[in-house]
């Protein structure tokens, strides 16, 4: 879900900018001690993930990971897409530098929610179940919110806003239940050999 | 548990194994040349799946005035008779929006329609070689310049018995050069968005992102001292 160059407008490309750098602030300023590493190796994860594509009828859609990087990462989701996206439009051409800003708050924007979804879900629903379903709905989020973001940037150029939402949600469904899938599994993995990587450990380990 | 996990892990991992799963990305690929009167264009989403029904915008290079509109066929090719423009030494920017934010830029410069200039209406413009000899009488009839679009060999030998006139070299010569001018439009789009990326990529990629970490946490220790 990369916007390409010379789809959007001056000023949303700016609008996307001034936020993605706010974005990218507050993730820094949050980002402490082993975080770095962490985000380190998370945003290799979503730069790698580009290239693993899902089949979606006659087109297709590649993986995300922004409901893995906001769970484990909360805002510093921001700095790791960043570096991500950078070197996607670097070394993939995918997306672009002038649109970097717009797509680094798109994709970390869901990223972060998507997080706090994992977090609400483990609040009413502890325990090994309510972590799994936890992270499925993360990731499952992870998808749709970017997904919803990114036609919200459209919006503002030609494509109307319900016209490139429902395109690009009904092009993303099964790369939803994917997400869903591999996050879940992540996160099952995680939460049996390193607890105390997931937030919010104290309160239940499977 | 293990019930349906076991599935969902076995799942992942044919679909990670599952070869077209590589095959296609989401870049977009547009590229045009010119074949006798008309502009080809082609546009692929990395030339493995083509581009249907994809929204297509010419704009006049010089002055951003968009001469035309189409979309794209199933095969991903659109075609449009040279515009006005053109002949007149202006260059062209195609502009393709496959949806979804997915769009693709190709420029035609104005050396590009050289051989349109000449005609009957439209003296050709300084600077730019044209075909100086091309200049017809002004009763004759309009050059040939219905060229198919792939010049049977038949068209490359010049009508008649007697020396071949300026006009029917240029219409020889720009016969023959259609297949070169598509495959040097190819080129050109190979050459501006290479393939699929490869090994190389990937792990320079990689490599930036432990570079960051190590010149963050570098920076950050320094900070850290200075505050010592």
């Amino acid at each position: 879900m990369h916007i390409s160059e010379g789809v959007l407008s001056g000023p949303v490309l700016a609008a996307g900018a001034v936020l993605g750098a706010a974005g990218v602030a507050a993730g820094l300023k949050a980002m402490r001690g082993e975080a770095v590493v962490e985000a380190g190796v998370l945003a290799a994860a979503f730069f790698v993930g580009s290239l693993v594509h899902v089949p979606v009828g006659v087109t297709s859609a590649h993986l995300l990971l922004t409901g893995l990087l906001g769970i484990f990462l909360g805002l510093a989701a921001y700095p790791a897409i960043l570096a991500a996206l950078l070197l996607q439009a670097l070394f993939f051409q995918y997306g672009g530098l002038t649109t970097l800003g717009v797509n680094t708050f798109t994709m970390g924007s869901a990223a972060v929610l998507a997080g706090w979804a994992f977090r609400l879900v483990r609040r009413f629903w502890p325990g090994p179940g309510g972590t799994r379903t936890a992270a499925f709905v993360a990731g499952f989020l992870g998808v749709a919110l970017a997904a919803l973001l990114t036609a919200l940037a459209l919006a503002f150029s030609n494509e109307g806003f319900t016209a490139a939402a429902a395109a690009l949600l009904a092009a993303h469904v099964p790369v939803m239940i994917v997400e869903g899938l591999v996050t879940m599994l992540i996160v099952w993995f995680v939460a049996r050999v390193r607890p105390e990587l997931l937030p919010c450990q104290k309160e239940d380990r499977p | 548990m293990s019930r349906l996990l076991r599935p969902a892990l076995l799942g992942l991992i044919l679909l990670f194994l599952w070869p077209a799963a590589f095959a296609q990305a989401h870049r977009v690929n547009m590229f045009a040349w010119l074949e006798g009167d008309a502009v080809q264009v082609e546009c692929g989403f990395n030339r493995s799946s083509p581009v249907r029904d994809g929204a297509i915008k010419v704009l006049d290079a010089a002055t951003g005035a968009l001469l035309l509109e189409g979309r794209t066929d199933a095969a991903g090719k659109f075609s449009f008779p040279a515009p006005e423009a053109a002949r007149r030494g202006h260059g062209l920017r195609l502009l393709l929006d496959a949806g979804e934010g997915h769009a693709a830029r190709w420029d035609m410069e104005a050396e590009e329609f050289a051989s349109l200039r000449g005609e009957p209406g439209s003296p050709p413009s300084g600077g730019i070689a044209g075909w100086p000899e091309a200049k017809m009488p002004a009763d004759s009839p309009t050059p040939a310049r219905e060229i198919p679009a792939r010049a049977p060999a038949a068209t490359l030998a010049p009508a008649g018995n007697g020396p071949a006139t300026g006009a029917e070299v240029a219409r020889i010569v720009e016969a023959a050069l259609a297949p070169v001018r598509s495959e040097l439009a190819a080129l050109r789009a190979t050459l501006a968005a290479p393939a699929d990326p490869g090994l190389k990529e990937i792990l320079g990629g990689l490599g930036w992102i432990a570079g960051f970490i190590g010149l963050w946490i570098g920076w950050r220790a320094r900070r850290g001292e200075k505050k010592k």
